[in-house]
């Protein structure tokens, strides 16, 4: 995440997958931290036109994703913290 | 004979042996069911990202092994009715394994790991 001239704020484009540039970047679902650099504050999948990734490493992710979250390793959605913190105040 | 992959979270409340017990059970369940174990890896007590039977830690282990889709089955089933266990989940890696190849290139890795061990304590 980046601010422009105008103030707004806005993702710097990658003009190539990050896992193609790089083949020792691995994607696995064990890993939920580099996981984590692809999802949303809110646990959400980053599209691929914002995150740059080409479309059979974007699937590859999804898939670990999903994976992880199934066991337990990345949340799927932040919902339920924030209804604790919201019991809190 | 496939490869697989089964990760499962353990109540993170169980004290040593009891944990050992419970990971001789499935590893002793996949040798009983003629599977070949390649690797088991715990990775220790770590923080789920959402609570599971209203735990908010787990202790994960990773049970690396080669066998037959009739016996993920029955792991699977053997998980699920163990209340110990919190979550599980299996993955096929890779089918059509033979499980002499892999101990061939496992045994390879190790004596690597232990060459490349030496050799960076030679250089010190």
């Amino acid at each position: 995440m980046a601010i422009n001239h105008k103030g707004k704020r806005f993702f710097i484009k990658h003009k190539m997958c990050r896992f193609c540039a790089d083949p020792s970047l691995k994607i696995d679902y064990k890993e939920p931290k580099t996981l984590t650099v692809f999802t949303t504050e809110r646990g959400k999948i980053i599209p691929r036109r914002i995150s740059g990734n080409c479309a059979r490493h974007q699937r590859m992710l999804a898939l670990a994703i999903k994976r992880a979250r199934n066991i337990a390793l990345l949340p799927f959605t932040t919902a339920k913290i924030r209804m604790k913190e919201y019991r809190e105040y | 004979m496939n490869r697989y992959e089964t990760i499962y979270i353990v109540n993170p409340n169980l004290d040593a042996d009891s944990l050992g017990e419970v990971i001789a059970k499935f590893s002793g369940l996949i040798q009983k069911l003629k599977g070949y174990i390649v690797k088991i890896n715990e990775w220790g007590k770590r923080k789920l990202a959402y609570e599971v039977k209203r735990f908010d830690k787990g202790y994960y282990v990773v049970l690396d092994f080669c066998g037959h889709p009739g016996m993920v089955k029955e792991l699977e089933r053997n998980l699920k009715l163990d209340d110990r266990i919190l979550k599980y989940l299996t993955v096929k890696i890779d089918e059509e394994v033979d499980p002499e190849d892999l101990r061939v290139t496992e045994h390879q890795k190790e004596e690597g790991m232990e060459e490349g061990r030496s050799e960076s304590t030679e250089g010190e």
